[in-house]
């Protein structure tokens, strides 16, 4: 009872107040949305340290077991406990801090987001292989939108900027629409499944 | 004297109809979630009673499920499932939940390991139950590890190396990419493709899809990414919710025909739209 049927009821519960919140009454008023956010915060926070202890708990067992890759796992530790105690001790503001992760993590984002071009290559490459008449429509329809996004497309023709831009605008735009409004009704229908009770495995 | 003024006009916005605060859409959003909870309401009484439900189309890419667990259980390697930016409160975790339970009992029934993989240290806590859960149902509690229901902080570059490392490392034969994606989903599913794994997108990042259609086996989109767990349990009453919310999707059909139809033949009225503003 307590396990399953007691967060089932509470989720209902919350789900009628602030639904009806929405409609009827204003929300800021009522101060309930706020209420419910301090809350997740604060089983958020608890929650991190749980995730924390799993990552943590997740590479000693790796350097203990000398798993492959082992020296990873010390490198990352080190990293997770230098960062955590600098936090904790001079704040999250603080000039060597926000130094440090502008000067380490920024550039390897960076370099991370720019291979994305060379797995695209090897993507596009691998779905523009023609194999059938929707696979040609794909290659066709890709290399006008290609050819207008670089300087050579223009001068290809003037009508590959205007072919491509009627390609993502009438049937691209209808597609992303339909799709969008099944999302809503699925999302909806998910949603009432939860509220109803009916989907429950969060509560196993 | 210019506070006074505004006062003044925060007075003027009377409610609608007397209750509804007037804001766009109170109204009409209240019809629709009435509409559509009446829907589900007489589906869900009519799977109860034992009548017959239409039936629902097959989905390839949730049937592709099994038979991507069954592969890696005969390559012997692991099954991977991952999310990244999904938090505790989405409707897509709760989707997500419905493809980590069945992935994780044919996984404990198989016999094979199942990797899973969040962006959420929220999530991963219930990840665990599930799996454990889902292990215990399949009559094989001592096979579950802690250890393969993984958090990795969600910051989209760090998430992606180490998820792509994952996969150099532990080679699973079946991936299964669920969620909401970033720019990520141009790296990953290659990722999986490079070493052979077969891969099963639910992807609910309009934007993103491309990327999983060019490099997946099997794409999930829209709607279906959220029927999962209805599909896959099989129940009646739960199935009874899809016809409900297909029924919503015919009656928007409908609007859009009529709204289409009343702007051509009355130009600029705008009919439909106001309506569903107000």
């Amino acid at each position: 009872m307590l396990r399953q049927e007691l967060p089932a009821i509470l989720t209902t519960v919350v789900a009628i107040v602030v639904f009806l919140g929405g409609i009827l009454f204003s929300l800021d008023e009522m101060n309930v949305l706020s209420e419910i956010d301090s809350w997740i915060q604060l089983m958020g926070n608890m929650a991190l340290f749980l995730g924390g202890i799993n990552l943590c708990k997740l590479h000693v067992n790796n350097i203990r077991k000398r798993r492959q890759h082992w020296i990873f796992s010390v490198w990352l530790l080190i990293v997770f406990g230098f960062f955590t105690v600098l936090g904790l001790a001079k704040g999250s503001q603080d000039p060597l801090y926000k130094g440090l992760y502008d000067a380490l993590i920024v550039p390897v984002n960076a370099s991370m987001h720019s291979i994305a071009a060379f797995f695209l290559c090897s993507a596009a490459f691998r779905a523009f292989r023609v194999k059938n008449l929707d696979s040609i429509l794909l290659l066709v329809s890709g290399a006008f939108v290609m050819l207008a996004s670089v300087p050579i497309g223009d001068l290809i023709s003037s009508n590959i900027p205007v072919i491509s831009d009627w390609l993502l605008n009438i049937p691209g735009s209808a597609v992303a629409r339909a799709m969008s409004n099944g999302m809503f009704f699925a999302s909806f229908a998910a949603t009432l499944r939860i509220f109803l009770g009916l989907e429950r495995r969060h509560l196993s | 004297m210019g506070w006074l003024m505004l006062a003044a006009q925060e007075e003027v916005a009377i409610p609608k109809w007397g209750i509804f605060v007037n804001v766009e859409g109170a109204v009409s959003g209240l019809f629709v979630t009435v509409l559509v909870g009446a829907l589900t309401y007489y589906w869900i009484m009519s799977a109860r009673a034992g009548r017959q439900l239409p039936t629902i189309r097959r989905l390839p890419g949730l049937d592709a499920i099994d038979e991507a667990v069954g592969r890696a259980t005969e390559m012997g390697r692991p099954v991977m499932l991952a999310n990244r930016r999904d938090g505790l409160g989405d409707v897509e975790t709760f989707a997500l939940w419905g493809y980590l339970s069945h992935v994780a009992y044919l996984a404990a029934t198989y016999d094979t390991r199942l990797v899973n993989l969040t962006g959420s240290h929220l999530v991963m806590a219930v990840n665990q139950e599930i799996v454990r859960q889902a292990y215990l149902e399949a009559g094989r509690p001592d096979a579950f590890n802690t250890d393969d229901i993984r958090y990795f902080p969600s910051s989209q570059w760090p998430w992606s190396s180490h998820c792509a490392g994952i996969i150099q490392r532990e080679q699973p034969a079946a991936i299964l990419w669920v969620g909401s994606w970033s720019g990520e989903a141009s790296i990953l599913p290659e990722a999986g493709a490079s070493i052979g794994a077969i891969q099963i997108a639910a992807c609910t990042s309009t934007g993103q899809l491309p990327f999983f259609v060019a490099t997946c086996d099997y794409v999930l989109m829209s709607g279906e990414v959220y029927a999962a767990s209805a599909y896959l349990s099989k129940e009646p009453v739960m199935v009874g919710t899809i016809v409900a919310e297909d029924h919503a999707k015919l009656a928007l059909i409908i609007v859009a025909v009529v709204g289409s139809l009343v702007e051509i033949l009355r130009p600029g009225t705008q009919w439909m739209t106001n309506l569903l503003k107000f």
